[in-house]
């Protein structure tokens, strides 16, 4: 799965889960960004993409994501092992 | 209480200790906030530059205090920079709160000094920090770094150069929003003796702390729409202080504490007090961090030992807690929610080697006054409809239920009443007990707290009446009616708004939505907004909560 078809399929998941129809998911988008985009919602969304990617993030790993850019880096190492 | 020497407040002293005795070392680490670690040399350093203007404050302000603190029989009210007090009453200092280091300074050194400290959110909107500021009736003020100054009226938009005449019509004076930066504050500590300019009993005679006077000020959901004050006196917290140690921590100097509350809420005072009056630290958590993430990332990577939480912080680590892994953590106390059997039980699995106490109370009664130890344990944990039991009275406080089963919050640790009351409000304090609208039942051992009476609700610890979030609503939108509801889901509390206008769909639903965010602090915003033909009644004619949910919010 590349970058971009990646970026597409989270960008119906952030629509749908912060409620904001017009987000646009760049590598930089972060929480600060997104009205929406609080502790309660975070959780959400990454268990939507986790079962949308069917992988799991580890706790360490979520700590460490600053933006959706490291997210799917992360992604993609996790489709490949 | 007024029969105690008014000198010697014991849990000011053990501050003072662990600030100023020269026997120790500067070096030890007192916090880390956001990941920057601060000594108690820095700290006390800090807590003394604003402790002397302080002083200064009230030396040029609040003679007339002085001179007639001595004489308490005295009731004459007189005047002090335009303002009638009658004597009893201490400085109320305004600080503008932000997780900064300078912030838990401020706050110190307003304590060190016998006045009362009124945190203020920068971030609230702007008429709730109005109806705050009206009623707090502050003397003066500490901001942090170029923060811009309120007024009166709460003036968030002013620059500092408007300052000094916006402060002036509120009769504030801003005592700091300047302090050294802490490179350069270690050069001063460096070049400094700290400890020999102002020795802490000159300080203390001085100003002498009268146990009745105010050590905090903190503003909790009202139900006719304005916030109430809830005064916390030096004799209140002092009794807390003395509640805390007798419930038998083995705790020291090289303990590290969780600090992860805003300090509006009182449960950050004793996050951080407890461990200042030790000598040990506490952590904040790293903003950058989305919050329960960061939660855990504080716990571990700065070995957390005795950590406050709230129950709905587990809930949301729940999905992770095969990857939790805390060996330091020796004491878990939950707090400002119902804590649940299933969030007792991920945690005590999570984190074997920590005591678990399930602690209570509110605002009213000083931070918590009962606990319940929960884990480890003999036998399975009491609890109630799966909510683990609330245990037993701390040791300067006295429970009973009402002939309604309201659990009634008596003793010392009990504030005498809230700021300008209402009769209503007076109406909460019966006796010296404290009408908490929680009911409760009492096992002849231990009491379980069963819900509420009336329609306040908990959101990540945040007490809401949802009659005040249904009040807002109303004044922005007259001709509509509300109905606010918490809809509890996956233990997670969220809020619902539903409205039911003369006319559907003319509600105009962002622009209400932005001017409601505009009236209430961020926990009070509901999660959505829902409009609604007409309100589902029950046989009573009374809204059908249960059938508005099964009707309008998809499960």
């Amino acid at each position: 799965m590349t970058h971009s078809e990646i970026t597409e399929k989270l960008q119906i998941i952030f629509r749908n889960v912060f409620s904001t129809p017009d987000i646009q998911v760049t590598d930089d988008l972060n929480a600060e960004k997104v009205d929406r985009w609080d502790s309660l919602t975070h959780l959400t969304m990454i268990a939507e993409v986790e079962s949308e990617f069917g992988v799991k993030f580890k706790l360490k790993e979520l700590i460490s994501m600053k933006n959706v850019g490291d997210m799917i880096r992360l992604i993609i190492e996790k489709k490949q092992a | 209480m007024n029969q105690l020497d008014i000198n010697a407040v014991p849990f000011i002293q053990d501050l003072w200790n662990s600030l100023y005795n020269t026997e120790l070392d500067p070096n030890r680490i007192c916090c880390s906030i956001q990941g920057k670690t601060y000594s108690y040399g820095e700290f006390s350093f800090q807590v003394r530059l604003h402790s002397n203007r302080l002083i200064e404050f009230r030396k040029s302000n609040f003679s007339d205090v002085l001179n007639s603190s001595n004489n308490l029989e005295n009731n004459e009210p007189f005047v002090t920079n335009n303002i009638q007090r009658t004597p009893a009453r201490n400085p109320r200092i305004g600080v503008i709160i932000e997780d900064q280091f300078d912030t838990y300074c401020y706050i110190v050194a307003c304590l060190i000094q016998g006045c009362a400290f009124v945190p203020i959110q920068p971030s609230y909107p702007k008429s709730r920090l109005e109806d705050i500021l009206e009623m707090a009736e502050l003397d003066a003020w500490f901001g942090p770094h170029n923060t811009p100054v309120i007024g009166n009226t709460s003036l968030f938009h002013l620059n500092s150069a408007d300052l000094t005449s916006s402060l002036s019509s509120s009769n504030g004076v801003l005592i700091c929003n300047d302090v050294l930066s802490s490179e350069e504050s270690t050069q001063s500590l460096l070049n400094s003796n700290v400890h020999s300019e102002y020795p802490w009993e000159n300080l203390l005679i001085d100003f002498p702390i009268n146990f009745d006077n105010t050590a905090y000020i903190l503003f909790t959901s009202g139900t006719t729409g304005k916030p109430k004050g809830v005064p916390i006196s030096y004799s209140n917290l002092q009794h807390f202080y003395e509640g805390f140690w007798s419930l038998g921590y083995s705790l020291s100097a090289s303990d590290r504490f969780l600090q992860m509350f805003e300090l509006t809420f009182d449960l950050s005072v004793s996050s951080f007090l407890i461990p200042l009056c030790l000598g040990a630290s506490f952590h904040t958590l790293d903003k950058s961090i989305i919050k329960p993430l960061a939660l855990y990332d504080v716990l571990e990577s700065q070995r957390i030992s005795f950590a406050l939480m709230v129950p709905s912080a587990v809930e949301m680590l729940a999905p992770y807690s095969d990857d939790i892994e805390l060996p330091d953590l020796k004491y878990t106390q939950f707090c400002g929610e119902a804590f649940k059997l299933n969030q007792l039980n991920t945690w005590s699995s999570c984190c074997p080697n920590s005591q678990i106490d399930n602690v209570y109370g509110p605002t009213e009664a000083t931070i918590y006054c009962t606990r319940y130890t929960a884990y480890p344990l003999s036998h399975p944990p009491k609890q109630k409809n799966g909510i683990v039991c609330i245990g037993q009275p701390m040791k300067h406080v006295s429970l009973k239920l009402s002939e309604s089963n309201e659990l009634m919050l008596g003793g010392l640790q009990t504030t005498s009443g809230y700021l300008h009351s209402t009769e209503e409000q007076k109406g909460k304090f019966q006796q010296g007990y404290y009408l908490s609208g929680d009911l409760a039942e009492f096992d002849g051992v231990d009491y379980y707290c069963l819900g509420r009476l009336d329609d306040q609700v908990k959101v990540q610890g945040y007490r809401i009446e949802l009659s005040e979030l249904e009040f807002a609503a109303s004044r922005i939108r007259e001709n509509v009616r509300f109905k606010a509801v918490a809809i509890v889901s996956e233990s997670i509390t969220r809020l619902h708004l539903f409205c039911v206008s003369e006319k559907l769909n003319s509600f105009e639903l962002p622009s209400f939505e932005s001017q409601l965010k505009d009236q209430l602090p961020w926990y009070m915003v509901p999660h959505q907004i829902h409009e609604i033909p007409d309100f589902p009644l029950n046989v009573n004619g009374k809204i059908d909560k249960k059938q508005l949910i099964e009707m309008y919010v998809k499960p």
